[in-house]
């Protein structure tokens, strides 16, 4: 199996895993979404040096990966490109604010860590907590929530085809290079002299396939609507949760003990 | 119930691909388009549903094909994709054939309910909760066919609605064609469904209209099909 089928398999499989029957798929995805973006919201409006605080939040991902039954390990796996970059975000915080605000014994940390350290948590519990919104609802599912809270079609159904496209483009991917492996024995990855010609046919023929799977469902009268027979509809206990939730994360944030 | 007028196409700089077609398909008949490959079929069947940009005009149960007649043209012409894959969209094949109903108002336990009868009728309930991603060619196939019957289409366009299905589920197909009494449009390569499944036949050559006329006639006619890079049916030889 190469890089790419690899790849396709692990969109298949995001998808699949959107399929749980743990309490937290079961939860209405609007109401997911909500409790994701509320997270995030409180998450951003630590202060800037407020480290023991922001700690506090960490409690949130770890009841929630519990309840969903999604593996945090894996999580990390597939998070593993994106997480340096929320690092480098906070890096340079430590050479512009080099005031001394705390000492941990002897050593003296100045400001402009606490704010990276900060800056960098803040950044990996958002991901954290979008990363299970999407393991645990279908694409189909998010966009029709966005419907709901009046995201416009044109925004959703750009995501829907988008996040289809990628899916394409990866198929394409990977059966073209393995038609060109197949006439290429031996060799290692596309030659050079050929990466023009291969990438040019792989964009032109996933566009074609795009636009042929956007004119089927066009043909099955989709007009910006998605309609997904998966869709969970509010239940008084997805209510319930997401009440729940947001008393618990107002607690933690604005009450001090 | 389907009329070309002087139909012709061409994609955009290059040669026309459909040149002064004209055709009049009445209700309720079963018409096979056949031709080499290239000779334009797929061609004809997209033109009906309003993808391509024609010259000429396409009626089709008396209206005219344009843009304010396209969403119920679309919902009564029902349209087997030559490639399955460019057919399915949504996560499992239930989804899929639900889709459309959905979309044409139908409630989801009627749409749910109708999916799985027309997946029972086709023989293939046991990949209702399959992901599409995961199916066989033929598989997706079967699927593809099930979620334009579902949609109990007034007029059904199929291309090469047999390729890639095993004898049992292509004698299915045959069956299933048979027992509706709609309008149906096949184009196909494979001619001996031809004759299990039509009456009148067309032979296409590079974007024209060569011959139409009764199947045992033209299916029969060694040096017409011949000349047009055509065999004999098995069952004819
Ligand atoms: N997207 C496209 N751009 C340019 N030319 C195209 C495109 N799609 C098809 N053609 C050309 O149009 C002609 C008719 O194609 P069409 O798909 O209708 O043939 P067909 O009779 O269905 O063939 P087959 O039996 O192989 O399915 C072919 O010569 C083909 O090269
Ligand atoms: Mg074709």
């Amino acid at each position: 199996m190469n890089k790419t089928e690899q790849a396709r398999l692990i969109i298949g499989r995001l998808s699949e895993q959107a399929e749980g029957n743990s309490i937290v798929h079961r939860i209405s995805p609007l109401c997911k979404l909500f409790i994701t973006i509320v997270f995030i919201g409180v998450t951003t409006s630590y202060g800037k040096y407020d480290l023991s605080g922001l700690f506090v939040m960490i409690l949130f991902p770890v009841i929630w990966y519990q309840f969903a039954e999604v593996s945090f390990s894996e999580c990390l796996y597939r998070l593993r490109y994106v997480m340096p970059l929320v690092v480098i975000m906070g890096l340079a915080n430590p050479f512009f604010d080099k005031e001394i605000v705390l000492y941990v014994g002897r050593v003296g940390i100045s400001g402009g860590v606490i704010s990276m350290l900060v800056l960098i948590l803040k950044g990996l519990l958002c991901l954290f907590m979008s990363y299970l919104l999407v393991a645990t609802s279908s694409i189909e599912e998010m966009c029709i929530a966005m419907r709901r809270i009046h995201i416009p079609a044109f925004f959703t159904t750009l995501i829907l085809l988008t996040f289809r496209f990628v899916t394409l483009f990866l198929e394409e991917l990977s059966v073209m290079t393995e038609a060109y492996q197949l006439r290429a024995p031996g060799q290692k990855g596309i030659q050079f002299g050929a990466w023009g010609s291969f990438l040019g046919q792989l964009i032109l023929r996933s566009v074609d396939r795009a636009q042929a799977l956007y004119e089927s469902m066009v043909l099955r009268g989709y007009s910006g609507e998605i309609s997904y027979y998966g869709y969970k509809k509010y239940s008084k206990w997805s209510v319930l949760i997401t009440v729940l939730n947001l008393c618990l994360v107002v607690l933690v944030r604005y009450v001090r003990f | 119930m389907i009329s070309f007028q002087d139909v012709s196409f061409a994609y955009p700089g290059e040669n026309n691909i459909l040149e002064g077609f004209s055709l009049d398909i009445k209700e309720g008949e079963q018409l096979a388009i056949i031709g080499a490959n290239g000779a334009g079929k797929s061609t004809i069947l997209k033109s009906v549903l309003g993808l391509l940009d024609i010259r000429g005009d396409i009626y089709i149960d008396g209206l005219k094909l344009e843009k304010k007649n396209l969403k119920q043209i679309r919902k009564s012409v029902g349209y087997v994709l030559q490639d399955s894959d460019n057919q399915m969209f949504m996560p499992k094949v239930i989804d899929d054939l639900m889709f459309g109903l959905i979309n044409y108002g139908m409630s989801q336990n009627e749409a749910k309910k109708k999916s799985e009868e027309v997946l029972q009728m086709l023989g293939i309930a046991h990949l209702a909760e399959k992901h599409n991603y995961k199916l066989s060619t033929g598989e997706k196939r079967m699927a593809a066919i099930a979620t334009v019957l579902a949609m109990e289409p007034r007029i059904m366009l199929l291309d090469e609605p047999s390729a890639a299905l095993d004898p049992s589920n292509r004698r299915k197909i045959i069956n299933t064609l048979n027992s509706l009494n709609i309008t149906k449009v096949i184009a196909t390569h494979d001619l001996d469904l031809v004759l299990d499944t039509c009456e009148r036949v067309i032979l296409i050559n590079q974007g024209r209209l060569v011959a139409d006329g009764a199947v045992k006639d033209i299916l029969t006619n060694r040096q017409l099909l011949e000349n047009n890079n055509l065999e004999l049916p098995f069952s004819m030889v």
